[in-house]
């Protein structure tokens, strides 16, 4: 589910779509979580939630700190995936 | 209240009228006042406080009646100097406990306004005034909330909800800009979920625009501006039955706080 790159990207599309009803379009690696998806501080709540589920691992807010586009996202779930 | 409404738009004058040079130098007095009255609070009024009240709840509670006492004078002041006239509608509403009250936020001084009429308000500030050195003693003893952190803000709001406590909280996060489409920012639709309370609406007008984002003191409008309250249950608007804390809940609820206040400030 969460094997490479492109798997996971599917993946948090879907997650994005369902739960902030972004359009599946405007999804893509380059576009700004806030600016472009108008995904707040609020909803990374929400989605760090949503990722631990899905993962079954632990992920600090840290590591989501710097997290501002969707491909950073994706980065972040791999370094999880990966440990 | 002792005021003279004008409901209708004053037209666009380019003469200083309405005594500018006596509002102007009202103004000057009103910011000093205003800075003087945070130093009062801070080292006269609310050291004895803690002497006096071990409760830090009870203590936080006279904190607050004398922050609203204060600012009713404020308020007192600057209408009898002439800075502005205003008018109230439905101000009852927010006498009542528990009210998360939501407002547009045209200029500096609505929240003046608005702590001016609920008792036990709880607000939530700019983390940048608990460093400042005129504010620092009254937000703290006041127990208001810092708005560094998202999340802790709508925990705290909902618990000081739950308290029984009344919240002040412009939706927008910042003032508003006059001509520019609102932009609303979520924490409020997630505290009214969160405590499961209905929002209190309030609209204000301000007409002439005054003391707005980005616009220095000292430049006043050439008229004298006139404010208008109005406080709306939001019972028939937000409907929070059956709404659990979801971002789609939050987003739904964010849309119906924008619809309205946009159709408002056109009204």
């Amino acid at each position: 589910m969460f094997e490479n790159r492109e798997a996971i990207f599917i993946q948090l599309k879907d997650i994005l779509v369902e739960m902030f009803e972004v359009e599946a379009e405007d999804v893509r690696e380059d576009a700004h979580l806030s600016d472009d998806l108008d995904i707040d501080s609020i909803d990374a709540v929400d989605l760090i939630v949503r990722l631990k589920e899905l993962t079954g691992k632990k992920i600090a807010p840290e590591e989501f700190k710097n997290v501002r586009t969707v491909g950073d996202v994706v980065t972040a779930i791999e370094k999880v995936v990966a440990e | 209240m002792p005021d003279s409404p004008t409901t209708s738009i004053a037209p666009a004058v380019n003469k200083r009228r309405d005594h500018y040079w006596l509002r102007l130098l009202a103004t000057a007095a009103a910011f000093s006042l205003f800075g003087v009255g945070g130093l009062v609070l801070r080292f006269v009024l609310f050291p004895p406080l803690k002497l006096l009240y071990r409760d830090p709840a009870v203590r936080q509670r006279k904190a607050r009646n004398i922050v609203q006492a204060g600012f009713r004078s404020f308020i007192g002041f600057m209408h009898v100097t002439g800075i502005y006239t205003y008018r109230m509608q439905g101000e009852e509403k927010l006498r009542e406990p528990g009210r998360l009250v939501l407002a547009n936020h045209p200029s500096l001084i609505d929240v003046v306004f608005l702590i001016s009429r609920i008792p036990n308000a709880n607000c939530i500030v700019k983390a940048s005034l608990f460093r400042n050195p005129f504010m620092r003693g009254a937000v703290t003893t006041a127990g208001y909330i810092p708005n560094d952190d998202p999340e802790k803000i709508i925990a705290m709001a909902a618990e000081s909800l739950a308290r029984g406590e009344s919240v002040v909280l412009f939706p927008e996060g910042t003032r508003t800009v006059p001509g520019r489409e609102l932009r609303l920012q979520r924490g409020a639709a997630y505290m009214a979920l969160r405590a499961g309370v209905t929002p209190t609406l309030v609209t204000i007008r301000c007409n002439p625009p005054m003391l707005m984002k980005n616009v220095p003191w000292y430049s006043i409008p050439k008229s004298r501006p006139h404010f208008e309250f109005e406080v709306t249950d939001g019972e028939q608007l937000i409907p929070l039955k059956d709404l659990q804390e979801t971002p789609l809940a939050a987003r739904k609820i964010t849309h119906q706080l924008k619809v309205y206040f946009t159709e408002e400030h056109a009204a």
